[in-house]
């Protein structure tokens, strides 16, 4: 294979593959405030019980970590993959972003199960999260509506903007977004929060 | 970027004096630590001189579960090859005849799951999630083209998600858009070879990005791809010693 000799004298027309693998940590919370008509559970698989065939799309709101700024929205869908009566709970395969107004997007992928935490892919990224690459963590709180994440966000071109890297408030499923916030306040919004 | 080549072309003295087996690749199995700690060195004269990717000299941050200690991504290529079998007991494939014509047309929906082994039949690895979204029916060549869009779950290993082309009458290639966990960061393409449709596929990814080789049990010698391949029955019946670590079922 030819790449076993790249070397760390790599050739120009390598080096444009060469993305910063600094590791941004960001943290958001996702909430259901069920005035956006979501989730929409498509029950095309037909059977009485959760099964593959199901599809769910989706759009929440999303607040800064610390839980006093609105930022944007999450829009995408879940493929329903198994439904787990054992554990009361189903294996979902997410495909979705997260619209955060003038900071831009960033796109995700991967495995969403109601009973446990886990990891999806980041796909990528536009506006300051372009080039984005890496990890995020999935912990549910209220299923299904109150989500938080931690990004593991990598390839991005600067570091985050400071009013993004707020300290977070411990998650739990008591948290809720302040009044200022919920109600889009201005001085409470990211610019031109996606909505 | 083009300031990021330069500083890599003037490797520094020290370095230079390394075996260059160590410095050039770090495939062999026990130069990984070796290869870590000259990328720890190197990154951190990276950055010193003026890291491309940021102007600021902020200490580089190395917490994190990826192996942030490279100063830039890891362009070398990792092959894994896998094997995806429908054992027709997860009640996959599911289609959905949303586009409500008598033949195959756009509109229809495909989401699947099957089983994923390892290369050599004898690991029964996880599983594969996702959906194929029917994009042209071709009656003149008996197939179709879907647009695929799926992730590749391989237990405590983590996974990797890819999208592109799936036509059914032809190998493709597709996006690797992401990974998680030993996959974390991971870019680059898979090739799809069909062997039964839809029942059995070969798959080869060409995987760059990665914070470190894969495990070795992972990089097994592949059964060669037939339409006779059949997983070990310990593999099948998920018994010890043939599953991997918490393997996603």
């Amino acid at each position: 294979m030819a790449a076993t000799s790249a070397s760390l004298t790599t050739t120009p027309a390598a080096s444009g593959s060469l993305r910063p693998a600094k590791v941004h940590e960001f943290c958001v919370y996702e909430i259901n405030e069920r005035d956006r008509g979501s989730p929409a559970y498509l029950r095309l698989g037909q059977k009485p019980v959760n099964s593959l065939g199901d599809l769910v799309p989706f759009t929440n709101k999303v607040y800064s970590a610390d839980l006093q700024k609105r930022l944007g929205i999450t829009a995408g869908m879940c493929i329903l993959i198994k439904n787990m009566p054992e554990k009361k709970g189903d294996r979902y395969e997410a495909i979705f972003s997260f619209h955060l107004g003038d900071y831009g997007q960033i796109s995700v992928q991967g495995s969403y199960i109601t009973t446990e935490d886990t990891y999806l892919a980041i796909t990528g990224g536009t506006g300051i999260f372009t080039g984005a690459y890496g990890q995020v963590k999935l912990q549910q709180l209220v299923f299904p509506f109150k989500l938080f994440y931690t990004f593991y966000l990598q390839g991005l071109a600067a570091d985050l903007p400071a009013e993004l890297l707020v300290t977070a408030v411990t998650p739990s499923p008591v948290v809720e977004p302040s009044p200022a916030a919920r109600a889009c306040e201005s001085g409470a919004i990211a610019p031109n929060y996606t909505d | 970027m083009a300031s990021a080549s330069a500083s890599l072309q003037s490797i520094p003295s020290y370095l230079k004096q390394l075996p260059p087996t160590g410095v050039t690749t770090g495939a062999a199995p026990n130069s990984i630590s070796f290869k870590k700690s000259i990328n720890h060195v190197f990154s951190r004269k990276l950055t010193t001189t003026g890291d491309v990717s940021s102007s600021r000299k902020a200490a580089f941050s190395v917490k994190s579960q990826s192996n942030a200690s490279d100063s830039s991504r890891s362009t070398k290529v990792h092959e894994l090859c896998v094997y995806e079998i429908n054992e027709r007991d997860r009640g996959s494939p599911m289609y959905l005849r949303l586009g409500q014509k008598p033949t195959n047309s756009l509109g229809d929906l495909v989401p699947f799951t099957n089983k994923v082994y390892s290369a050599d039949l004898q690991t029964r690895l996880g599983i594969t999630a996702g959906i194929c979204i029917l994009i042209k029916n071709m009656p003149d060549v008996k197939g179709d083209r879907y647009e695929a869009i799926y992730s590749f779950h391989l237990g405590d290993y983590g996974q990797i998600s890819v999208q592109g082309a799936y036509v059914t009458t032809e190998e493709t290639y597709l996006s690797i858009t992401g990974g998680t966990g030993v996959f974390a960061g991971a870019y680059g393409q898979v090739k799809l070879q069909q062997l039964v449709f839809p029942f059995k596929l070969f798959y080869t990814f060409y995987l760059q990005g990665l914070a470190a080789d894969l495990p070795k049990e992972l990089l097994v010698t592949p059964v060669p791809p037939s339409p006779a391949v059949e997983a070990s029955p310990a593999a099948k019946g998920c018994e010890v010693g043939a599953t991997s670590p918490n393997y996603t079922d």
